[in-house]
């Protein structure tokens, strides 16, 4: 069961942090509650998830959330001075322990499946368009994305792009693999498609979706 | 999002994913408050319009938190109102309001556990219940009316058998230690059919391949 410290609240934010900071019996009665909480947070993240993968079992979901819980726990207690009181501490914690837990479940979900770095899987320009107009615009379009992508991006953020958003593997999969961080490898995405906005735009090309 | 968004990306300014996961519990909160978290912060939402993982992350926070917004601790859907933590929140002066909130907090939160949560043990015996005889329709019931007509039929046989003259007595409880005696004699023996369900064929040893048709 998670409780409050004693006298405090929400109002009082860091009364965790301070409970964590300290010594003794009272800090290990909240790191047990914090991963109580956190285990909690993480059982029902991957409940969410494992509709999404059903060829992981629940014994695996569940250790997934085990770890999770374990995992979101030293983060939090290695990065205690980060908390600033713009949420409630129990919000903040809570969050450590989704992301963990999403980011095993989807590496869980890709651990037997190779990611598909070279070929892209294109988007089909839509034969159900209106008008033969806006099909013959959806597939200029996508002759200008490719083009674009071939011609002015460099191997490395057509790597990254065509993987994350062709081929749709997770960006923590991805980092994971290519061993660099999700941070970084967002950076590299970001780059990329700015400079396809700028060459789609330069054309004249409208980006309304017309390809899916 | 289709797939020239997933390509070309949020036009605004936006964060990265580090960035995000640092502000996601203030913008969660923000949003649950009723504020509009997006006009607060737009790089965020331009983030998450353009990074599904980090997406993904923000929609489980949230929902966590609308399982059970008044207080964080509460928020997971396993604490029942007779927890400790919840009363005492209760107690505190709010109120017939906070009272009908609470209600109806708590209708949201067994929602939540209807669709999402592990393992809850009311959900494990909804589900074994279907596969039950006390589920009603499909083959539930009419599992159920087999095994009794067969339970039935055992009955009479055994009736039958205890009068006949003399010996009837004698024949029961023999059969009836055979059958004990098999069942002892087969759980030494690594039966499937003792103590096991009927899953997996019929035989009980090695290769069931399958389950029964009928």
């Amino acid at each position: 069961m998670i409780a409050d410290p004693p006298g405090t609240s929400d109002s009082v934010p860091h009364a965790w942090v301070a409970r964590l900071s300290g010594s003794g019996a009272d800090r290990d009665a909240a790191v047990a509650e914090l991963h109580a909480l956190l285990y909690r947070a993480a059982r029902f993240e991957v409940g969410r998830r494992r509709s999404q993968f059903p060829h992981l079992g629940g014994t695996e979901l569940d250790d997934l959330a085990v770890q999770s819980a374990n995992d979101a726990l030293m983060s939090i207690l290695r990065r205690l001075g980060d908390f600033r009181g713009d949420s409630r501490f129990t919000t903040w914690a809570c969050k450590f322990a989704i992301v963990e837990a999403g980011v095993k479940v989807r590496r869980a979900a890709w651990r037997e499946r190779e990611v598909p770095l070279p070929e892209a899987s294109w988007p089909v320009v839509t034969d159900g368009a209106p008008t033969p107009h806006q099909f013959a615009e959806a597939r200029d379009l996508r002759l200008a994305l490719q083009e674009v992508i071939n011609q002015q991006l460099t191997a490395w953020q057509r790597e990254v792009l065509v993987t994350l958003t062709l081929n749709n593997v997770p960006i923590d999969v991805l980092a994971e693999r290519l061993n660099t961080t999700r941070g970084a490898l967002y950076k590299t995405l970001h780059d990329a498609r700015r400079k396809i906005r700028a060459a789609l735009d330069s054309r004249g090309l409208s980006t309304e979706g017309s390809v899916r | 999002m289709n797939g020239l968004d997933r390509l070309i990306g949020p036009a605004e300014p936006e964060l990265g994913c580090d960035e995000c996961f640092d502000l996601l519990d203030a913008y969660v909160e923000l949003e649950l408050a009723g504020i509009s978290a997006s006009t607060a912060m737009p790089a965020m939402r331009a983030h998450l319009s353009g990074c599904p993982v980090c997406r993904e992350d923000h929609d489980s926070l949230l929902a966590l938190l609308r399982a059970d917004p008044a207080d964080g601790e509460r928020r997971n859907s396993n604490l029942g109102c007779g927890d400790a933590v919840r009363r005492r929140d209760c107690g505190q002066d709010r109120g017939q309001d906070h009272r009908r909130n609470h209600r109806q907090d708590h209708r949201r939160n067994h929602r939540l556990e209807d669709m999402g949560v592990m393992y809850e043990p009311g959900r494990i015996a909804a589900v074994m219940l279907l596969g039950h005889h006390l589920s009603l329709g499909g083959g539930g019931l009419a599992h159920f009316l087999i095994r009794l007509f067969i339970w039935h039929e055992i009955w009479r046989l055994f009736r039958y058998l205890w009068r006949i003259p003399t010996f009837g007595p004698f024949i029961v409880i023999a059969l009836g230690l055979a059958v004990v005696g098999l069942v002892v004699w087969r759980q030494y023996r690594r039966p499937a059919w003792a103590g096991r369900r009927r899953r997996g064929g019929s035989t009980g040893f090695g290769a069931g391949g399958g389950p029964r048709d009928w």
